[in-house]
């Protein structure tokens, strides 16, 4: 039987999950070490994960189970998480790492499996992708911004890139696009057109200019 | 005899169903789901062979998830995914490692969901796990698993 301790170098196998997913894991990257402590594995692995999440932290102490969260910097839920395993055999030991990001992340779990584990071992890594920024602009595309009613005073609406306006007042409706044609659904439907620069839009009672 | 009857006012019609309306407007909102990841247990199993771990890995990970699968051939970290959801995507998944040390192995637990809408925190899915594994272990021993 093949014995870990006598193994040069590492062994790294990659696998991304294939399934699709709600949530999607990524698996594989194992490193075999002959000579090397616990605690220079936890060390790495601390860093390691710190570099693209937060808080690592080993579980129980003294364990070599390291566990981060994701993103940087984030408040709200988590997006991203990774664990790194140090396990101890013979002389050194094996050091194993596990990443799982939500579906919608701009990078998925192999990519931030690789470079934390490239991170752990010195090799070069590669930048995360990170979020596609909000089209900025007026677009005709896309309805995002502000839009200041010509006609009727005070009344502006914000658009955003989830189909969501909301008026000066905070009450809340959607927007659609189609072509140029716009259905606004704010105390009923309306059907305006955008005009070609993608500045204004009128019709169905209303009049309106993009702050852009 | 006719009772005198209090006759709601409009005013306090439009309130009830204004309160209506925000109570269901509220609760549909869905809460944003979060990455829960769980390092659960590691086990070390003397005088089995590895291929026993990765046999009792894929059963343990069928038997909670589906469709486990070895990241590798060989190589015996085994994967899966839960069944998924009307947009055929998973809300659950866990990991299993085996590596093979002297004459027996260390396997290993890890575990993601997505809270909601997956019941079980990831903690109580690689209990689970640990429970169909240790099973499998058993019926492994078992006069009547032997063929």
């Amino acid at each position: 039987m093949r014995r870990f301790t006598l193994a040069l170098g590492f062994l790294m196998l990659v696998s991304s999950a294939a399934a699709p997913g709600a949530v999607s894991m990524s698996t594989g990257i194992r490193y075999v070490i002959p000579e090397g402590s616990l605690q220079e594995c936890s060390s790495k692995a601390q860093t390691a994960l710190n570099a693209y999440l937060q808080g690592a932290a080993e579980s129980p102490a003294g364990s070599g189970d390291w566990l981060a969260f994701g993103p940087i910097g984030g408040h709200g839920p988590s997006t991203a998480a990774a664990a790194v395993r140090c396990s101890p055999v013979d002389k050194g030991y094996v050091v194993t790492f596990t990443c799982a990001v939500q579906i919608g992340n701009p990078y998925d779990a192999t990519a931030l499996c690789t470079d934390i584990a490239h991170n752990f071992s010195g090799k070069p890594v590669t930048a995360l992708a990170t979020p596609t920024p909000l089209p900025t602009g007026c677009s005709t595309t896309n309805l995002l911004g502000t839009w200041v009613s010509n006609d009727k005073s005070g009344l502006t609406f914000t658009m955003d890139i989830n189909g969501d306006l909301t008026d000066n007042q905070g009450v809340s409706g959607n927007w659609g696009l189609v072509g140029n044609t716009v259905t606004l659904t704010y105390y009923g439907n309306h059907t305006l057109t955008l005009s070609p620069d993608g500045k204004h839009m009128s019709g169905g009672g209303y009049d309106l200019t993009r702050k852009c | 005899m006719r009772l005198p009857v209090a006759k709601p006012s409009s005013y306090r019609f439009a309130l009830l169903i204004a309160a209506f309306a925000f109570a269901f407007g509220t609760s549909g909102a869905p809460a944003p789901a979060a990455l829960d990841m769980y390092v659960g247990a590691r086990t070390v199993v003397q005088n089995e062979p590895i291929g026993d771990c990765s046999t009792k890995a894929k059963n343990a990970l069928n038997a909670v998830l589906q469709n486990a699968f070895e990241a590798g051939e060989g190589t015996g970290q085994w994967l899966a995914y839960g069944p998924p959801d009307y947009s055929g995507h998973a809300n659950a998944t866990a990991v299993i490692h085996c590596f093979p040390v002297d004459n027996g192995y260390v396997v290993t637990f890890t575990c993601a969901v997505d809270v909601p809408p997956n019941p079980d925190t990831a903690s109580a899915l690689c209990a689970k796990l640990v429970a169909a594994f240790d099973a499998g272990k058993t019926a492994a021993f078992l006069p009547s698993a032997r063929y």
